[in-house]
């Protein structure tokens, strides 16, 4: 348990030491790069050309209220996080990927290692690896709160905290679950089916490590979460607009709680795993 | 030299662009899914450059936002108000100005919600115009050129021909509202998506009615009353069962009223209130029957019948107790002081908490004791209204009525020490309740009748600086500038003041120039000066 510990906060502190280090950043901020396109293209859903697309995804995300200003805006929060599911996916499961590279190239000191040649030669496998964690956090963030209030039922104040508390630590867990699958993927050359068999395995070595070094910068998560909810003073009394900026400010805190967990991740799989990184093959 | 060789080029080229050989392959394959990418965005571009009336809809909307929120700060910043104002005239307008009904086809249905925006932009224009700008022209000018844009949309139709009526009947001609009255019948339905009235269109014939009896065209007017029954009982007859029916039914009962053909509206407000969907109006319904009854047909027995109805069956309501006094009133006039008197006192024992009508009906009943001689219940009686009642009407009525029977029966002392108490009343009253707004009403009633106390004493300074006060305190009321009149004529008659009388005119001119009391007041100053 103290080793855990230990191992945790010594991944942190590593972690921590890359922040000045644009080649660490650089797939973090590709993702955050595509997220913001996306929600600026999102932002113009009514201008011709993009409308006939968008248009139905906003209506169909959020109602056809949503279509209206300035309820787009309060909206689209909810919109945004939907077509995150998406963006996360096909472009997060590649950036990720990438980024694990470059924090064990980091790490080893690798020379003339190209992670993201070998990040978009296995992005099928990346896509795949990810697509169950993905769907349970979908259907946790948008089918289970249906199934347990149903429309027309009388929520709480307090039933409602208890779900979006209980929500972030289901979904920490299931995160945790699926945490090492890309890394045995590309590290060790394992298909995706194999990758988790092995991510689970490993999970059991350090499950106190592995579920904090994801829950602790998710924390960061509520306050961002708790500004998004109050879309509606935004929107009142400053500006629509605005909403804009509040998602941009959240994509770039989701940018730095995934640099941490990557950085923390890679590194207990390093110091953990008897001969780590052993499948890399970089051409 | 190197360069222009066709073969070394490719290579040269990436040395020159600084790439490894993996990089620029990379480039390269990154510039073809760009390229699919333009391909996509242009197939995405075509395909929605079909229509922008979303587009245009959206930004309407946009800037109705902005004109909005602009609206609501010169409402919070009354101190940045100047700018902001224009500010919002000039966003309300890019709304009209900008986004024409024309600019979406007529099947799509987005026009529908761009006329019902550029109709809120228009009644957010005319709100800043008429109530800032004091520019009604203007307003009306807005008005008019959009009232035709909203046609699916009733409730903004309505609300946007409401509008212009309301400054058609302050600012323009008596034939401009007929006008636009005839325009709300012919293109508003009488009842909206709910199945709910339009009490703007089902009054709008007899408001017709009205206004040409109040220009003097009675012949127009009875024509148009005639119209008016018409469209009623086609109402009445289509919307069988429904509230469309009842509203006619009163909406008819009112034609009636305005032709001076009490006995019918009468039986047709009791049609009314006994159809199937009259249950909410009655109350309403039997007030207003109830006055018809007292006041125009001259019985005042029916309408007592009407009000005990009204009591009994709506104890509850608001205009229950009222009903009560109400019976109480008719019987007085009726002549039947015993059965009135009865009435007043039920008004105390049903609703002791109502203290207006309590002390109203405890009122009434020292007047009937005074009346029918007994005047030691008279007095007892104005004294306890006085004493319980201070800041009602009828508290504040009651010692002068008390002096005016001590002075019928000859006792002048007693008399004067009812006023003298009353003003010391009056004046701790108004020095109380003077700095809460909320009691400004009382506050210039209760100077009002100080002013008759201080008359009745004889005290005419007294009474000079009450009516002087009264009108610095309260300089938007009605009654300020006869205060000053009063002042002026008290002044000269009662003071000899003439020099007094003339400043409190001047002061009068100098405030309300506008009144034709302030040209009566000029000449009445000439009139004092070429005296002395």
């Amino acid at each position: 348990m103290l080793a855990q510990l230990n191992l945790v906060l010594w991944a942190w502190l590593e972690s921590l030491k890359d922040l000045g280090r644009f080649r660490v950043w650089r797939p973090f901020l590709f993702l955050a790069l595509v997220q913001v396109v996306v929600l600026l293209v999102m932002t113009q859903f009514f201008r011709p050309g993009l409308s006939s697309v968008l248009a139905p995804l906003v209506e169909h995300s959020a109602g056809p209220g949503a279509k209206h200003y300035p309820q787009f805006y309060l909206a689209l929060p909810m919109v945004f996080s939907k077509l995150n599911f998406a963006i996360d996916l096909l472009v997060g499961s590649f950036a990720l990927g990438v980024a694990m590279l470059v924090v064990w190239v980091r790490i080893a000191g690798t020379k003339n290692a190209d992670p993201w040649g070998l990040g978009r030669r296995r992005i099928v496998a990346l896509i795949l690896v990810r697509l169950p964690l993905l769907l349970l956090l979908y259907l946790l963030a948008w089918q289970l709160p249906g199934l347990l209030f149903p429309v027309g039922v009388e929520v709480s104040g307090s039933q409602i905290r208890l779900l979006r508390y209980s929500t972030f630590v289901v979904g920490a867990l299931i995160e945790t679950f699926f945490v090492y699958a890309p890394v045995f993927l590309l590290f060790e050359r394992k298909n995706p089916l194999a990758a988790w068999k092995d991510a689970v395995a490993f999970l059991g070595r350090v499950p106190i490590a592995s579920f904090l070094v994801v829950a602790v910068p998710s924390l960061l998560q509520l306050p961002v979460s708790y500004i998004l909810r109050r879309a509606g003073v935004v929107v009142e009394t400053l500006s629509p607009e605005l909403v804009t900026g509040l998602i941009v400010g959240a994509i770039l805190i989701f940018a730095f709680i995934n640099f941490l967990i990557v950085g923390s991740v890679v590194r207990i799989y390093g110091a953990r795993r008897e001969n780590p990184g052993g499948g890399l093959v970089w051409s | 030299m190197e360069l222009r060789n066709p073969r070394r080029a490719p290579v040269r080229f990436t040395h020159v662009a600084g790439l490894t050989r993996p990089q620029f392959s990379r480039t390269v394959r990154l510039g073809r899914a760009a390229r699919f990418a333009w391909l996509l965005l242009a197939t995405l571009v075509l395909a929605g450059c079909n229509g922008d009336s979303l587009g245009i809809r959206y930004r309407a909307e946009q800037q109705l936002w902005k004109g909005r929120q602009l609206e609501r700060r010169v409402g919070s910043q009354p101190e940045a108000a100047g700018p902001l104002i224009d500010e919002a005239i000039a966003q309300y307008r890019v709304v009209l100005d900008r986004f024409p009904l024309d600019a979406i086809s007529s099947e799509d249905e987005e026009r529908g919600l761009l006329g019902q925006i550029r109709g809120n932009a228009a009644l957010g224009l005319v709100r800043l115009l008429v109530g800032l700008k004091e520019d009604p022209e203007a307003a009306i000018a807005t008005l008019e050129g959009i009232r035709g844009d909203t046609p699916k949309d009733v409730t903004v139709t309505a609300r946007l021909y409401a509008e212009l009526l309301k400054l058609q009947s302050q600012f323009g001609t008596p034939e401009a509202v007929v006008e636009l009255l005839d325009e709300v019948v012919d293109r508003l339905p009488p009842v909206d998506a709910n199945g709910d009235p339009f009490p703007l269109v089902l009054e709008a014939p007899t408001q017709k009615a009205e206004i040409l009896m109040a220009v003097g065209r009675e012949t127009d007017a009875r024509a148009e009353l005639q119209v008016a029954h018409v469209y009623y009982d086609d109402l009445i007859e289509k919307g069988k069962g429904t509230t469309l029916e009842v509203a006619a039914l009163l909406q008819k009962a009112n034609a009636f009223v305005i032709g001076e053909r009490y006995v019918e509206a009468d039986e047709t407000m009791t049609r009314a209130r006994e159809s199937k969907e009259g249950g909410m109006m009655v109350p309403t319904v039997l007030q207003t029957q109830a006055n018809l009854r007292q006041q125009k047909i001259g019985d005042p027995l029916g309408a007592i019948r009407i009000l005990d109805k009204l009591q009994k069956e709506y104890s509850d309501d608001r205009r229950a107790p009222g009903a009560v006094l109400q019976a109480g009133i008719a019987y007085r006039a009726a002549g039947m002081p015993d059965s009135a008197l009865v009435l007043f006192q039920r008004v105390e024992e049903l609703y002791p908490r109502k203290t207006t009508f309590v002390s109203q009906a405890r009122f009434l009943m020292a007047k009937i004791y005074e009346t029918s001689g007994r005047k030691d219940e008279a007095i007892r009686t104005y004294q306890s209204v006085s004493t319980d009642f201070p800041r009602t009407a009828s508290g504040l009525l009651a010692p002068l009525e008390l002096a005016s029977l001590y002075e019928d029966e000859g006792n002048d002392a007693a008399a004067v020490a009812v006023l003298q108490r009353a003003a010391d009343d009056f004046e701790r009253l108004i020095r109380d309740l003077a700095s809460d707004p909320r009691h400004s009403e009382i506050v210039l009633q209760t100077m009002d009748y100080l002013v008759d106390v201080w008359t009745r004493l004889g005290k005419w300074d007294e009474a000079v600086r009450t009516l002087i006060g009264l009108a610095d305190q309260f300089p938007g009321d009605r009654r300020a500038p006869l205060a000053f009149v009063r002042a002026a004529t008290i002044q000269e008659e009662r003071l000899g003041d003439r020099e007094g009388a003339i400043q409190t005119l001047e002061l009068l001119r100098s405030r309300y120039p506008e009144l034709p009391l302030s040209a009566r007041a000029a000449e009445r100053i000439a009139e004092l000066k070429g005296a002395s």
